[in-house]
């Protein structure tokens, strides 16, 4: 248990800081913790444990299997509108509401891919922004207004008040950061498991996992296919948050977020997306604060700055450098230890 | 006879676009047997090994391998069915630890791959496998380097290595001495013969250099622009006049 507790240090310190926030907030300010900034930054920082989660969901794809997708957001989306028009308009519960986006994402996703993963790179990043930009176009028409809203987007999602985060921020507040923490643990379950290596190896040398035996096609698909449900389960939780949900949603800028997010935080790292949204998201805040409309200027050429600088993201190039480190000194103690003067390896 | 026959190239012809990489190639390897190609650059030995192993798709013939066609066979189709194969150019898993690679392909032959919910070091089987392959090839202390920072050498054994853990009947190998350090090359082909003797293994060996397969074959079969140009023991291609005409040109009969 000891061990458990130095091994997840950063992780367990992180976690208390999240859940001790709310009420240091309210302590120091004086403020209720349904008032002034308490309210404020809990609300910030419940669309940091979304875009986290959806930024992981990215990230399956992008970091740990090496899949570049330009069409995410058709799964955030499809969370938010397929929430928004059962619950609204079909009067569905939100647990049965939530059931269907889950199936109807799986078999989204499991089209795509199928479809789509016989193709590499760039040209899978293409066909995805296609289907995206289908989607999009969709909700964006008139045609379906009646369901959708198009261009307003769809408002008004009728929920229980024990759900609204209007009325109870602050459970709504541990509600998204209980789900971030168990997407991060299940994601960790996912990537350490058999098929996790597989994607690895897809990531690493797509050729050599086929020629090992591996039919990488299975393992691709159904990679997106737990990418496409998280994604989904986002949108869900946007919609609630929100109680809309827009085309924004569906839009192609909704997925570079999610890329962005992972390249800050660091590609294939698991918390590393995680913490890119809350950098992105905080830093988007503080700057458009102090900056006004310039921001994405300014945060534009930090992103340049840490692309240089960070090249593996914050928690990729920590860990790089801990591990030369780390290699370095074995390498060293072991040539000391066998009294050889140069190095073998 | 024919029995004895593991794997068998019938009439295998690729073309690429004009160029006709392998032209008209049959040969058969008997099961158990160390079975040596060689030729000169570009005589199609790679692209042979890209038709056994199911990379390209033949223009024409088969491959046959214990009675069964398996021409058509996807690659990792034809790994499960016991044929594996290394790369003349390093084919690792580069940004994985030298551990992982040799335990993925183990884990590639079981039955767990679509378990999402364990961790994969729970399946104990691979794990231990990769460790005794790790060890065999020479690698023990280094399992848990990147396979990016091994030197040339190493990363000849892992390419080895990552061969052996899937167990195949009939090994590929493609050049597995290439670039490597003349002293180390008769470590490997050692390694090699051992490999062979103790799993009853078949192997198919393409080399560039004739003087590295002479000691070690049982038949050597020569290439010679996408053609048969001889096969037979290793004394009968050392005398024979068209070989050495092919490795060393027409002048040094002159």
């Amino acid at each position: 248990m000891n061990q458990f507790i130095r091994n997840n240090l950063g992780y367990l310190l992180l976690l208390a800081a999240l859940v001790i926030l709310p009420y240091a907030l309210a302590l120091i300010t004086g403020d209720p913790l349904n008032k002034g900034l308490p309210l404020f930054v809990q609300g910030l920082m419940i669309q940091v444990f979304i875009l986290a989660v959806f930024a992981l969901s990215y990230d399956i794809l992008m970091g740990h299997t090496g899949i570049l997708s330009f069409g995410h957001a058709l799964f955030f989306g499809t969370g938010a509108y397929t929430l928004g028009i059962l619950v609204k308009y079909g009067q569905w519960s939100i647990p049965a509401a939530i059931v269907a986006v889950v199936i109807i994402a799986a078999l989204e996703s499991f089209v795509i891919g199928v479809l789509s993963l016989r193709v590499h790179g760039v040209y899978f990043a293409m066909v995805t922004l296609a289907f995206a930009t289908v989607a999009f176009i969709l909700v964006e028409a008139t045609d379906f207004k009646k369901w959708t809203g198009a261009e307003d987007g769809l408002h008004g999602i009728p929920v229980p008040d024990a759900l609204n985060p209007a009325l109870h921020r602050t459970e709504f507040y541990f509600l998204a950061l209980a789900f971030a923490v168990m997407v991060y643990l299940l994601v960790k379950l996912f990537v350490d498991s058999p098929s996790g290596r597989v994607w690895a190896a897809i990531r690493e040398n797509e050729a050599r996992a086929t020629s090992i035996g591996y039919n990488t096609l299975v393992f691709k698909v159904q990679a997106t296919i737990i990418s496409g449900i998280i994604g989904a389960l986002a949108g869900v939780l946007n919609a609630l948050w929100n109680l809309s949900a827009t085309p924004q949603t569906m839009g192609v800028d909704t997925t570079i977020n999610a890329l962005l997010m992972c390249i800050i935080g660091g590609s294939g790292t698991i918390i590393g997306p995680m913490l890119g949204a809350g950098v992105l998201q905080l830093l988007g805040y503080l700057l458009n604060l102090w900056l006004g409309s310039v921001w994405q200027l300014v945060f534009g050429l930090i992103y340049i700055l840490l692309v240089l600088f960070v090249p593996y993201g914050i928690i990729g190039t920590w860990r790089a450098k801990n591990f030369e480190w780390r290699a370095m000194w074995r390498d060293r103690l072991q040539r000391v230890a066998t009294g050889t003067g140069k190095s073998s390896g | 006879m024919d029995d004895q026959i593991i794997l068998q190239a019938d009439h295998l012809r690729k073309d690429f676009g004009g160029l006709v990489a392998v032209e008209d190639v049959s040969l058969k390897v008997r099961d158990g047997s160390l079975h040596s190609i060689i030729g000169p650059n570009g005589a199609g030995k790679t692209t042979l090994f890209n038709l056994l192993s199911g990379v390209f798709k033949p223009t024409a013939g088969r491959v046959i391998y214990r009675g069964r066609d398996i021409t058509a066979q996807p690659p990792h189709r034809i790994a499960h069915l016991g044929i594996g194969r290394s790369y003349q150019i390093t084919n690792v898993f580069p940004n994985l630890s030298v551990f992982e690679n040799v335990r993925l392909a183990a884990q590639a032959m079981g039955r767990d791959n679509l378990n999402l919910l364990a961790p994969a070091a729970r399946f104990k089987s691979y794990s231990e496998r990769a460790l005794r392959v790790v060890e065999q090839v020479g690698l023990k202390g280094k399992e848990n380097l990147l396979a990016s920072v091994l030197p040339h050498g190493d990363k000849r054994k892992l390419e080895l290595g990552i061969l052996l853990a899937s167990d195949p009947q009939v090994l590929l190998l493609d050049e597995p001495t290439a670039g490597m350090a003349s002293e180390q090359v008769p470590q490997l082909m050692s390694l090699i013969a051992e490999i062979r003797k103790q799993g009853n293994k078949t192997i198919l060996l393409v080399e560039h250099n004739m003087d590295v397969v002479m000691n070690v074959s049982d038949t050597i079969t020569v290439m010679h622009y996408g053609t048969v140009l001889a096969e037979g023991a290793p004394a009968q291609i050392g005398a024979n006049e068209q070989v050495q005409k092919a490795y060393l040109g027409e002048l040094y009969h002159s």
